[in-house]
């Protein structure tokens, strides 16, 4: 996660001190991950050790009980140079994220295409509910400008959709053997033709 | 809560003997008032058929279609063209603009058809065309219009009237995302004001607009969700990273 | 509900539809104007002539030999032309159902575009005929027999128009061109929605049932041949209006020959149908060119069957050109007890073979130009995938050719039938002298016309279709 790029970013727009950074954090995000404060001195700590930020002396060392709370802090130049690599190289997606659904699916293909249709269907309509709740919390956040909020719920919803159209994927691909083009009718002896 | 749209165990069937193809297998669905419904499925599903019997432009072999209390198997072919000149709109994929009338002339073309007078249909047109954001462009023919404005018009002809049900198949599919996103702000704006909507797509991100999702395999109904509860006030957005 | 509801904007409608393809609307009311033009020639020639002199046999020849094939290409072009048209319209009508559109409607709209256009052109026909015929009066005032006082004397045709005939002339245009529309019209009212919104044309079921009855028709033209013949050559004489209406004169060639190529017109679409069937493999522009035109019959049969009427009838004028007839000593004897002179013809006769060769191949020509329009996607397909110009004119030919073809096939086929039937009677009509039958003419309209025209498509095998310029704001 990375909150260290978050707090140069804060920085490179001028001097801050902890909880300062903390809120800026948090409200960019629409309070939607809050930050521990701890965590953000810790990594305030191994952002100076690896030279990226310094303490700012212009607000003066004022000691506090806990001890660095009101210490502020700058930005160094290479720390806008890591900054500016940040922005510059897009961010590595490895692995699956829902790789919980992958290991369902493929331990259900052994049980049968049956079940695995079953996982799928559910999975699915689960998907959609949830799109349905997220679009409902975008059309909230378009009316009351909150773009920060809107771009996280657009997020949401185009993963929600790639997992949706997955699952359509994974139904044509597990039943495409099985699947005619269509169901027969019944006939008149009324035998029901298995699908 | 009435139904303004009612399948009943609908089914139709193509071609016979031993070719015979059922395109939809005993589906029944009740769309209320005010309800917009999806129905997502893959393609040979049935979804477009289901849409063509809803509005009467086909006729089930099994079954009863019943819009705002009027069995449709009792109608026939010109109550049913009465029937979607006053009560029922439709909205295609991409051709529904007659190239030859301009977008206030489209979308009055019902209701003359019905014999309304010009001037009275075409106050209707201007007010439907409010509804969807395109006063200005009243006057405008068809290609000189973009395709988002296209829909928008292809819309406002639908629920212009007394019209109460609402049959849209694919009518983001040519559009890209944002232009598509307002298209489904306007279908659900409409559905807000008491139409009901059928909403056919194969993109869920479209369907996440609806009341409810119905999905389609095969001509039958083999899935629906709940009704969406209305989202949380600061709600969290979920999600396992 | 009434029946005029909505007729506001089916109007508009079927007025903007033919504003919007100007090129196939001014074609349809041009087709309708020639044979216009050519019945107001026709009224101003008859009054200016003497019917009672003359008898009305030799200006009844005239009429039925010339006017009514040309009326019948002309209507079975615009037939075709609003085929092309209605074809195009399909997905319109279809949205046109979705929203609410009657049968009526529908039948309404392609019912007012065919038929104003018609009205339009055949209108326009008018004043031309008229101007045609006021110049080259002097040329044609000497085939015409003069009339001649009770002194004996000749007096002088001079051109003049009566309003009447006029008035005549207009509602026959009228008439034509609300019969060229029905059938579309019906055919439109008749269109199955759902296919036609998912673009699927619907299927054209085989019709036996007509080709049957144009073999039946033709046949009753061949007996009627035969009657005309036999009753001819055993010196009998019937009134005037039977041998008008059911045998015509002049040895009886025009009417059967209007029997047997009204036939011959039945039996087009079934021509076009097996056309596309047996074609062979090689050369594949012909077999391209086969199985589009089986697959538009709306658009072929009309065409191969304007072309049949006139080629049919420039068959049997070559055989009354070629070795003039003697029209049997039955019929001299009957003119001259009426003091009739034997009429001058063969120089018209000539000038006659020019103008339906000409009118045959405009035929192929305006059939052969709506074909390409509506060809013009699969060119763009074909230029997609890398083939030559020269394709595109081996295909136009190749169309043009076999359209003609199958016209001149079947033309000559109605021509030869009712020639041979002649001869076939002479055994038992010993006063009777039959014409020869026009050997190089048949070779001629079986061989050269349609050569004509595959090279007059070829020349012109059409633009390439630019690709839709979007014109819609970003």
């Amino acid at each position: 996660m990375s909150v260290k790029h978050a707090l140069l970013a804060s920085l490179a727009k001028g001097p801050m001190h902890g909880y300062g950074l903390k809120s800026e954090f948090e409200a960019r995000l629409g309070q939607a991950w809050p930050l521990n404060i701890g965590q953000v001195y810790t990594t305030l700590a191994r952002l100076e050790r690896d030279g990226l930020v310094e303490p700012d002396p212009t607000e003066g060392v004022q000691p506090q009980r806990g001890g660095e709370e009101r210490r502020s802090w700058r930005i160094t130049e290479a720390g806008r140079a890591a900054l500016a690599e940040w922005y510059a190289s897009p961010v590595a997606r490895d692995g699956l994220a829902r790789d919980e659904l992958l290991v369902k699916l493929t331990a259900a293909l052994d049980a049968g295409i049956d079940k695995v249709v079953e996982v799928i269907r559910a999975q699915r309509t689960a998907t959609l509910e949830l799109l349905q709740r997220h679009t409902r919390a975008k059309a909230d956040a378009a009316r009351r400008g909150d773009l920060p909020r809107l771009l996280a719920t657009d997020l949401l919803i185009a993963q929600a959709e790639a997992e949706a159209a997955w699952l359509d994927l994974c139904e044509a691909r597990t039943t495409s053997g099985e699947r005619r083009p269509a169901s027969r009718v019944r006939t008149s002896e009324r035998e029901e033709v298995p699908r | 809560m009435t139904a303004v749209l009612e399948l009943e165990r609908v089914t139709h069937v193509y071609g016979s003997g031993h070719v015979a193809v059922a395109a939809l297998d005993g589906v029944s669905l009740a769309v209320a008032a005010g309800e917009l419904v999806a129905v997502m499925g893959p393609s040979g599903a049935g979804k477009s058929t289901l849409l063509n019997l809803a509005g009467g432009l086909d006729r089930p072999t099994g079954g009863r279609v019943v819009v705002a209390g009027t069995d449709l198997g009792r109608l026939d072919g010109r109550g049913l063209a009465a029937l979607r000149r006053r009560r029922v709109g439709y909205v295609f994929q991409d051709v529904n603009l007659l190239p030859g009338l301009t977008a206030a002339e489209n979308v009055a073309l019902p209701r003359e058809l019905d014999g309304v007078r010009t001037r009275d249909a075409r106050a209707e047109a201007l007010a439907a065309l409010e509804l969807v954001g395109l006063t200005e462009r009243a006057g405008a023919f068809p290609d000189e219009l973009s395709g988002g404005e296209r829909q928008r018009v292809a819309i406002a002809r639908a629920v212009a009237g007394e019209r109460v049900l609402l049959l849209a198949d694919e009518p983001t599919g040519a559009l890209d995302a944002l232009t598509g996103e307002a298209i489904l702000g306007v279908l659900r704006a409409r559905c807000d004001d008491g139409i009901a909507g059928v909403l056919v797509t194969h993109e869920a991100r479209y369907a996440g607009w609806a009341d409810r999702v119905v999905f389609l395999a095969d001509g039958r109904v083999v899935d629906e969700t709940e009704r969406a509860a209305p989202a949380p006030a600061g709600g969290s957005p979920g999600g396992s990273r | 509900m009434s029946a005029l509801a909505g007729s506001r904007a089916v109007a508009r409608l079927a007025w903007r539809d033919v504003a919007r393809h100007p090129g196939r609307s001014l074609l349809v009311a041009a087709v309708l104007a020639l044979p216009t033009a050519e019945l107001a020639s026709a009224t101003v020639l008859l009054r200016t002539s003497d019917l009672k002199a003359s008898g009305s046999f030799e200006q009844a020849n005239v009429f039925t030999l010339v006017f009514l094939p040309t009326v019948a290409a002309a209507a079975l072009t615009a037939a075709a032309a609003i085929a092309v048209g209605a074809r195009r319209q399909l997905r319109e009508l279809g949205l046109l159902a979705a929203v609410g559109a009657d049968r009526r409607h529908l039948g309404q709209i392609v019912l007012l575009q065919g038929a104003g256009l018609g009205l339009v052109g055949g209108l326009a026909g008018i004043p031309l005929g008229l101007a045609v015929t006021w110049a080259a009066f002097p040329v044609m005032r000497t085939w015409l027999n003069p009339v001649v006082d009770e002194h004996g004397a000749s007096i002088v045709p001079r051109f003049s128009v009566i309003g009447r005939d006029i008035r005549w002339v207009v509602a026959f245009t009228a008439t034509v061109a609300l019969l060229t529309s029905l059938r579309p019209a019906f055919a439109a009212a008749k269109v199955p929605v759902a296919a036609a919104l998912a673009g699927r044309r619907p299927s054209r079921a085989a019709r036996p049932r007509l080709a049957v009855a144009g073999v039946a028709v033709a046949l009753v033209g061949l007996v009627l041949q035969v009657l005309a013949t036999y009753l001819d050559g055993r010196g009998v004489l019937l009134p005037v209006q039977v041998e008008l209406l059911f045998l015509g004169t002049f040895q009886g060639i025009p009417s059967p020959l209007v029997w047997t190529l009204a036939g011959v017109t039945m039996l087009t679409p079934g021509a076009v149908a097996l056309a596309g069937r047996v074609t062979p493999q090689r050369p594949a522009a012909l077999r391209l060119a086969a199985r589009d035109t089986a697959r538009h019959p709306g658009r072929s049969a009309p065409a191969v069957a304007a072309v049949a009427a006139g080629l049919g009838v420039l068959v049997v004028l070559g055989s009354l050109a070629s070795d003039p007839p003697v029209a049997g000593e039955a019929w001299e004897l009957y003119a001259l007890s009426q003091g009739v002179r034997t009429p001058p013809f063969p120089p018209a006769l000539r000038l006659l073979l020019v103008v339906f060769t000409a009118m045959t191949l405009a035929v192929v020509l305006v059939v052969n130009a709506l074909g390409r329009a509506e060809a013009r996607d699969d060119f763009a397909v074909l230029d997609a995938l890398g083939a030559a110009p020269a394709t595109r004119r081996m295909l136009a030919a190749a169309s043009a050719w076999l359209l003609t073809e199958l016209g001149a096939l079947l033309g000559v086929a109605a021509a030869l039938s009712v020639l041979v039937a002649q001869q076939a009677v002479r055994v038992f009509a010993p006063l009777w002298q039959p014409a020869s039958l026009p050997w190089v003419m048949l070779v001629l309209v079986v061989v050269a016309v349609p050569a004509v025209a595959a090279v007059a498509a070829a020349a012109a095998p059409g633009r390439l279709p630019h690709h839709p310029v979007e014109r819609r704001p970003a």
